[in-house]
């Protein structure tokens, strides 16, 4: 199974709490007049004030949240805390993802009493109480209990805390398909990949499977009774007639839909398999993230041999939603998947950086043809302001998850011209804001962009060439930032910003926000 | 609203409170009936009014708009925060009607039940299954 993320749910159970008065009586803790201070009043005022919580949650949690079936603790004021109530509700709470309670007079204690019970994640909302309660969360953090209990006195910063609580929940469901030559933890062109994966699964909860290179390529033609080379007499899950059904399948459908094709089918092949050889292995070992490293691979000289390359693979994985990155940067397509979690649209990533002027032009980068440099320079408002995100990963669903953008084929390879890729031209976008986004490489910081698309270039070139061209507003303060994270930065179409810091929030993260 | 008007409606009220009580053969259309008129008359309203809506709370605002003499979209602007429990006068309307309901009838209602009251359709339809009367041989229930 491949989890994607816009299936993950974040369940939210709202909590009701309950204290009835027995008896007429009025005084400190209790005030009203006639009929409202006997009993049975309390019971029609609750049941009111608990169906308009409920509704009110239903009403402000954004895309991908489960609002459960609501739980109650009733207790009267002879202060009982009937056990059978709380035992009643564990299957919901262990079900449940976030608790959110209603407070009030008589309850203030159960708050406190049901985190040190079920030490789950709690959110109060503006439908909880009259103010606000910040003394359940006070309560609980002098505790220092592993529990978060949060207070939301606006709607707009509950739905952002559910959103970021879902993201979180994302990145802790994150299994890696990792295929490795040498080093699990990162590949020889990648030092800014993830420090230590341990500290990452135990920070994130985010998972990783290891796969050998060289039974994976081994993998992408059909079995042999013999089995492969590298694991003779196993059976192994090589590409079968289906996958090769699917893939002619695929390679039509991208050829058909192509607005130019500059690679021959026979080379595309390789490229497609390995794309539907990635997502069989990812099925079986039930990943939803991948990432290979290209150096480490490309040395083995059987991509050659092979005639293919990745790129297609983390394109047409970007575009379903599924995190996938160049280079084996582990903390790109964790940044990729915290994107797709907070956004739903479907990422980009590549090599990124400022392009400072250098004697009154811009300097000369990777990928930038000295045409579309020139064709920018002209405009002073992106002098010291200019940058560039380039990989041959851009894909069709840049601007809209659900819809194809007009696209090229063209090939990696300057000279055999194998290893297919996408060419969009990201300057049909101009004006488009994007969000940037990368972890470090011990996860303990993200950086956070918020640019706008000002050109594009090598949509009409080969190679890793294809690069799209934005304005941030301060260059050195981004680059100062990037130089914590890392070279790839990931980013989305939108403004995400706001969504992303607050993840770092619930995430215990140091949010690095530029423009 | 002299206090002899107020002495006439309560008297007026609590004939349809009699009226349910002492019918053997009342009928679920019947029971309507006289909840409705009950609720008009605690209300103070009138029949244009149960025309506009059903929503229990709404006309809870409508009865205290009328009484104020201020429009009922102003009603929660009003009344806002007067509880510490965040309950506005209309819900306190709402909720002594219901009680007055139920001790009258001796019926009373669960918490489940009442969660599901929205309307005054959703009052009667509850309340009924609790009267002696809805519980004679082959009678007519109503529609979940």
């Amino acid at each position: 199974m491949i989890e994607q993320a816009k299936d993950i749910k974040l369940n939210v159970l709202p909590l009701e709490l309950f204290c009835e008065h027995l008896y007429y009586y009025e005084g400190p803790c209790r005030f009203g007049s006639g009929e409202a201070l006997e009993p049975g009043y309390d019971k029609v005022a609750f049941a009111k004030r608990a169906k308009n919580f409920v509704e009110d949650i239903k009403a402000h949690v954004p895309e991908g949240v489960n609002v459960m079936e609501p739980v109650l603790f009733h207790r009267t004021d002879d202060w009982d805390e009937p056990e059978e109530q709380w035992r009643a509700m564990e299957d919901a709470v262990n079900k449940a993802d976030v608790v959110v309670p209603m407070a009030g007079a008589g309850v203030q204690d159960l708050g406190l009493k049901f985190a040190m019970r079920f030490k789950k994640t709690m959110c109060y909302c503006p439908a909880s109480g009259q103010f606000n309660v910040p003394d359940v969360p006070a309560g609980i953090a002098a505790r220092h209990m592993d529990v978060k209990c949060y207070s939301e006195y606006r709607w707009e910063d509950f739905t952002l805390r559910m959103t970021a609580l879902r993201a979180k929940k994302i990145l802790a469901r994150t299994k890696y398909l990792c295929v490795t030559r040498f080093d699990g933890r990162t590949g020889v062109s990648r030092p800014d990949s993830f420090s230590s994966l341990d500290q990452i699964t135990e920070r994130f909860g985010t998972t990783f499977h290891f796969v050998n290179l060289h039974e994976f390529i081994d993998c992408m033609k059909e079995a042999t009774p013999e089995g492969n080379y590298t694991t003779p007499g196993r059976k192994t899950p090589n590409v079968d007639a289906e996958d090769l059904k699917k893939a002619e399948e695929l390679c039509d459908e991208l050829i058909g839909g192509a607005e130019e094709v500059r690679i021959e089918r026979e080379l595309m092949m390789p490229s497609v398999i390995a794309y539907v050889l990635t997502r069989k292995f990812m099925d079986r070992f039930d990943c939803n993230a991948f990432s290979m490293p290209c150096p480490d691979a490309c040395s083995t000289r059987r991509i050659n041999q092979n005639k293919f390359t990745m790129c297609l693979t983390h394109a047409l994985n970007a575009e379903c939603g599924t995190p996938s990155a160049c280079e084996y940067d582990l903390p790109a397509a964790l940044s990729e998947q915290a994107l797709i979690a907070v956004s739903g649209m479907s990422p980009y990533m590549g090599n990124t950086c400022p392009i400072p002027m250098v004697d009154g032009a811009f300097k000369q980068v990777f990928g930038a043809t000295k045409e579309s440099l020139a064709e920018l320079a002209k405009d002073p408002d992106l002098r010291e302001h200019l940058w560039m995100t380039q990989h041959s990963v851009a894909h069709r669903c840049l601007p809209d998850p659900n819809e194809h953008a007009p696209y090229s084929l063209a090939p990696f390879a300057y000279d055999q011209k194998f290893g297919a890729t996408f060419r969009y031209d990201f300057a049909r976008d101009k004006g488009e804001t994007i969000t940037m986004c990368k972890f470090s490489p011990d996860g303990a910081k993200m950086f956070i962009g918020k640019g706008t698309i000002v050109g594009s270039s090598g949509q009409d070139r080969d190679n890793c060439t294809q690069l799209v061209f934005y304005r941030l507003n301060d260059s050195l303060a981004a680059h100062r930032a990037q130089c914590e994270v890392g070279i790839h930065i990931t980013l989305v179409y939108g403004d995400y910003t706001k969504e992303l810091v607050a993840l770092c929030e619930t995430l215990g993260v140091e949010p690095m926000l530029v423009d | 609203m002299s206090k002899e008007s107020i002495l006439a409606k309560q008297r007026a009220s609590q004939a349809q409170i009699d009226a349910i009580l002492n019918d053997a053969s009342l009928t679920y259309e019947s029971f309507r009936e006289h909840v409705r008129t009950f609720v008009m008359l605690k209300f103070a309203l009138g029949q244009s009014d149960f025309e506009q809506t059903d929503n229990l709370s709404e006309l809870a605002q409508i009865s205290i708009s009328k009484a104020l003499k201020i429009s009922k979209d102003l009603v929660a602007d009003y009344e806002a925060g007067e509880n510490c429990e965040g309950a506005t006068s209309s819900d306190v309307k709402r909720t002594l009607l219901l009680v007055k309901l139920q001790k009258s009838l001796s019926v009373s209602l669960s918490l489940q039940e009442l969660m599901q009251i929205e309307t005054l359709e959703d009052v009667i339809r509850l309340m009924w299954p609790h009267l002696p009367v809805a519980n004679r041989p082959n009678e007519h229930r109503p529609a979940a």
